[in-house]
């Protein structure tokens, strides 16, 4: 029966499981591992040993002590060695002087410079599979290794595993939601692209059909068909760009005056022919407010087109643009409408990528890309909407660079 | 001369219901219907009960499978066939899609229309199913 484990390797044990759960980077986990094992069982040398997945050849993957450098270059084929004949019989081995033991594989020694004693060597096991071993070389006192340090050395195994095991679990559940995010963005963006391409293809063959009857009307309603899907294709492509990379704002002063008059009149076609009417109001205080003002006329134009869009055929339709200072560092511009109003499962999802109840008119980068330009301002964008009385939304941005807290 | 078959179109965007009759049109004498949401279009199909019914997936306030659904379940309406147009490449990805909006079909529908739409496939199929010669361009 093994001597109980004294109170310096229980700490160490401890020591190593809060390492184990306090980082993710594996390797540092693993050198600290290794280290406390180094220090506690009083040896030379200690080494962690993994299997290489594709060759099945033993590597030194954590090497502490003298020629630490060096031994982590040795490769050892499978089966080599005393560490090649734990790993392979899953039995942990004492051998107090390697002389005297025709396992022991003497080119490692020379290749490193380093010269061996005595190993003790355990396997190291996750649930279902051999990850590979842990030895340590060189007991300091004369004593040689014990079942003691066996039994040890058996737990810090145990404990590495761990480490390893989750630290692939980990990098399988990025790679995972990675690949699902990449999916996601990809069907959402094949499909927005097919319905302009049926556009575009649509059109074409009306023009086509038009030329061949010799019919100007239908020339012409194609082609505007095509035109239309064009610009489309043009927003959706300048749309992807504002939300795939990250940017700085292109900061420069700017009267928020001017951008509000702006979009209301390229939106007061569209607006006509929707029955909507839109109105603005000027505030003489805001005409100097540093903001992106590409960025910013983007994020109010989306605003006001969705506007425009949920008010559609509705009686006495309106939409209302105003701006506000609401604080020394903060002002706000204001988006609202009487239209059709959201329900909250619809709210939640607003500035989801591809979230859109616009059917095919909707390519759901909108509010996704609005949401992200005024993030990168330092600012805030909040919205309240009641189904059947319409939706207000606050942009709320700081007046001027540098002020990224709200 | 027998009557002209009806086809009721169901989509939100006009410039669609305007493509598909002009593809259409080189069938020969069709008699076309069209809705620009799902309400109307049940309201109109249970009116006029068209020979065909080409319905767009994505449309708000009713979506094209929540419509297909209330087709199917109307006696007036269950038996006459339906071609869904959609813009999303794979079936999974329609399963997924009416699965997610909690949306249990049931039936099938009678073809599916990839978009965009290619007008000699197109033609063709819906030909089949009106059971009809179709005419060329003229």
């Amino acid at each position: 029966m093994p001597d109980l484990i004294t109170t310096s390797q229980l700490s160490a044990i401890f020591k190593i499981s809060h390492t184990i759960n306090s980082h993710l980077e594996l390797d540092n986990v693993l050198e600290d591992v290794m280290n406390v094992a180094t220090i506690v069982m009083k040896v030379e040398a200690s080494s962690l040993v993994l299997i290489d997945e594709e060759t099945g050849d033993l590597l030194f993957h954590i090497t502490e002590g003298e020629k630490a450098k060096i031994m982590k270059q040795i490769r050892m084929k499978p089966g080599q060695g005393i560490v090649g004949a734990v790993v392979q019989t899953q039995k942990p081995a004492i051998v107090n002087d390697v002389s005297k033991d025709p396992r022991f594989f003497k080119s490692a020694d020379k290749k490193s410079g380093f010269q061996t004693k005595s190993i003790l060597c355990v396997p190291m096991n996750s649930v279902n599979r051999t990850l590979g071993a842990i030895e340590v070389l060189n007991k300091l006192d004369d004593r040689g290794f014990d079942d003691q340090d066996l039994m040890f050395l058996e737990a810090i195994a145990d404990q590495a595993a761990i480490a390893i095991e989750n630290a692939m679990l980990h990098k399988k559940i990025v790679s995972n939601e990675r690949m699902a995010a990449i999916g996601q963005t990809v069907s959402g963006l094949a499909h927005c692209i097919k319905n302009v391409l049926n556009g575009i293809q649509g059109g074409s063959f009306i023009v086509d059909l038009g030329l061949k009857k010799q019919e100007t009307p239908k020339i012409q309603k194609g082609w505007s068909i095509v035109k239309k899907n064009n610009v489309f294709m043009q927003e959706l492509v300048l749309d992807m760009l504002s939300y795939s990379k990250e940017r700085k704002p292109e900061y420069a002063k700017t009267d928020i005056n001017e951008i509000n008059e702006s979009v209301c009149n390229l939106m007061e076609q569209k607006a006509k022919e929707k029955g909507v009417s839109i109105t603005w109001k000027p505030n003489q205080k805001l005409t100097e407010v540093e903001i992106d003002p590409k960025g910013i006329k983007r994020c109010v134009l989306n605003l006001v087109s969705n506007a425009v869009d949920a008010c559609e055929n509705l009686e006495d339709a309106k939409v209302k643009v105003t701006s506000e200072i609401i604080s020394n560092k903060y002002f706000k511009i204001d988006i609202s409408d009487n239209g059709i109003g959201m329900p909250p499962e619809v709210q939640k999802k607003l500035f989801q990528v591809f979230f859109s109840t616009k059917g095919s008119k909707g390519t759901g980068l909108g509010l996704a890309v609005t949401h992200k330009i005024i993030k990168e301002h330092g600012g805030n964008i909040k919205v309240k909407s009641k189904v059947g009385e319409g939706t207000a939304f606050n942009i709320i941005l700081p007046k001027k660079i540098n002020n990224n807290e709200l | 001369m027998s009557e002209p078959k009806k086809i009721l179109v169901i989509d939100d965007e006009q410039d669609s219901i305007d493509i598909t009759e002009e593809i259409l049109s080189g069938i020969g004498e069709l008699l076309f219907l069209s809705a620009n949401n799902g309400l109307k279009g049940l309201e109109i199909a249970k009116d006029s009960k068209p020979d065909l019914i080409i319905l767009d997936l994505l449309m708000p306030l009713m979506h094209g499978f929540q419509v297909f659904k209330e087709l199917k379940k109307d006696k007036i309406t269950m038996n006459i066939p339906v071609i869904i147009l959609t813009g999303i490449s794979d079936k999974q990805g329609l399963s997924y899609n009416s699965k997610d909006m909690g949306i249990i079909l049931g039936e099938e529908p009678d073809v599916y229309i990839d978009k965009p739409i290619d007008p000699e496939e197109f033609i063709k199929t819906v030909s089949k199913l009106l059971n009809i010669r179709p005419k060329t361009y003229d």
